[in-house]
C-alpha cells in the first residue's frame, strides 16, 4: 500500500489514480468532520468536496513541506470550516424525519425500540456538541474522532499546543454539563 | 511521582493511549492515590465515552464524480481563458505599438512644421527629439513585449492533466 506522501507526489504529476486512492481513504473521515462540526449532511458533502478539490490543486505545494498528509489535509479543511463560520453561512440543521426513518429501518436486525433509544442518545449528543462555540467544538472533533493530537492540531490550526488544550479542556467540561441537562431532561 | 496539574494536563493523552509507558503509569500512580484528579478522570472519560453515540455517516458515492467533473471543467475554462494579466499585458503592449505609430506619423509631420518656427520657439525644437526617443524606446519595449507573450502564454498554460471520468 502506497504511503500518503507518494501518492500526493502522484498527484503533483497528474496521476487521477493517486487522487482516488487518496479520495477514498480520507472521504469518510473529511465528511464526518464536517458533518459534526455544522450538523448538515449536504453541507459536509460540499465542504468534502471542496476540500479534495484544493487538494488536487495545492498537490504541488506539498512537496517538502514538513507536515504531515493527514495534518495538511486537515489544515486545508480547517481554513474551509473556519471561512465557512466566518461567514456564518452554516446554521447547524437536524437529520430530517426522512432520514432518520430510512437510517432505522436499515438496521432492522435490532429491536426498534432499541433502535429509537440508540437514535435519540445520538441526538442528544448531536445537539450537544453542536451547542459548543466552534472552536471548542472542533478541537473536540479533531482529537476524538479524528484521533489528531494536541500538537497536530496546534501545528494544523496555527494556535499555542496551550491554547489547544484548553480549548480541549473547557469544552469537555461544557460538554459535559450540557449532556447531563440533556439527559436529565430526557428522562 | 508526578502532581495533580502534570496529571491533568495528560489525561486525554493518557485516554486516547498516546503517552509513553512510563508516563502512562506515572499517571496511573497518581490517579489510585488522588481523588480529584480520579473523579476528573471519569469525567473526561464519560463524556468521550458518549460521544461515540454520534456515528458515522457515509459519502455519497456519486461525490468522486462529482469532484472529477468540477476538476474537468476548470481545467477547460483555464484553457479558453487566458490568465487576465496576460490579457492587459497584450493589450498594453499592442496600445503602445498603436502609440508610437500615430508617433511617428507626427514625426513626419510635426518637424517640418516646427522648422518654420520662428527662432523664440527653439526650445519646442529641442524638447521635441527626447520625446521621439522616448517614444522610440517605448515602441521597442511594446514589440518586445508582444511577442514574449507567447513565450510567457505557453508557460503559464503548462497545466497538469485534470482527471477525467472516474474509472
Amino acid at each position: 500500500m502506497k504511503e500518503d506522501r507518494e501518492l500526493i507526489a502522484l498527484c503533483a504529476r497528474g496521476d487521477e489514480d493517486a487522487f482516488t486512492i487518496l479520495y477514498h481513504r480520507y472521504k469518510s473521515r473529511l465528511l464526518n468532520y464536517f458533518y459534526r462540526l455544522f450538523g448538515n449532511r449536504e453541507r459536509a458533502e460540499e465542504l468534502m468536496q471542496e476540500t479534495f478539490v484544493r487538494v488536487w490543486r495545492a498537490a504541488p505545494k506539498f512537496q517538502g513541506m514538513e507536515a504531515s498528509f493527514r495534518t495538511w489535509l486537515y489544515a486545508i479543511s480547517h481554513h474551509l470550516a473556519a471561512s465557512q463560520l466566518r461567514k456564518r453561512r452554516y446554521l447547524s440543521l437536524p437529520l430530517s424525519k426522512e432520514s432518520e426513518e430510512q437510517q432505522l429501518s436499515e438496521t432492522n436486525a435490532v429491536p426498534l425500540e432499541q433502535q429509537l433509544i440508540k437514535k435519540e442518545e445520538e441526538e442528544i449528543v448531536k445537539r450537544s456538541i453542536l451547542r459548543l462555540p466552534p472552536r471548542q467544538r472542533e478541537v473536540i472533533l479533531l482529537r476524538h474522532y479524528e484521533g489528531l493530537t494536541c500538537r497536530e492540531i496546534s501545528a494544523m490550526v496555527g494556535c499555542p499546543l496551550g491554547t489547544v488544550k484548553t480549548r480541549f479542556h473547557h469544552g469537555i467540561k461544557k460538554l459535559h454539563s450540557i449532556l447531563r441537562t440533556e439527559f436529565q431532561n430526557s428522562a | 511521582m508526578i502532581d495533580c496539574m502534570k496529571c491533568l494536563e495528560g489525561l486525554s493523552d493518557y485516554i486516547y493511549k498516546q503517552l509513553p509507558p512510563q508516563q502512562a503509569s506515572h499517571i496511573e500512580a497518581h490517579l489510585r492515590i488522588c481523588s480529584p484528579c480520579q473523579k476528573e478522570y471519569e469525567i473526561l472519560s464519560s463524556t468521550l465515552t458518549m460521544l461515540d453515540k454520534w456515528e458515522d455517516i457515509k459519502a455519497e458515492p456519486s461525490s468522486l464524480v462529482a469532484i472529477k467533473a468540477r476538476l474537468q471543467a476548470e481545467h477547460q475554462k483555464r484553457n479558453h481563458h487566458l490568465p487576465s494579466y496576460i490579457q492587459v499585458g497584450v493589450l498594453v503592449s499592442i496600445g503602445i505599438i498603436v502609440l508610437n505609430i500615430l508617433l511617428g506619423v507626427q514625426g513626419l509631420i510635426i518637424p517640418p512644421l516646427l522648422a518654420h518656427l520662428p527662432a523664440g520657439w527653439q526650445p519646442i525644437q529641442e524638447a521635441y527629439i527626447p520625446l521621439l526617443l522616448v517614444g522610440l524606446l517605448l515602441s521597442i519595449g511594446g514589440i518586445l513585449t508582444l511577442f514574449s507573450s507567447p513565450i510567457l502564454i505557453m508557460k503559464m498554460i503548462t497545466v497538469r492533466s485534470i482527471p477525467t471520468e472516474q474509472r
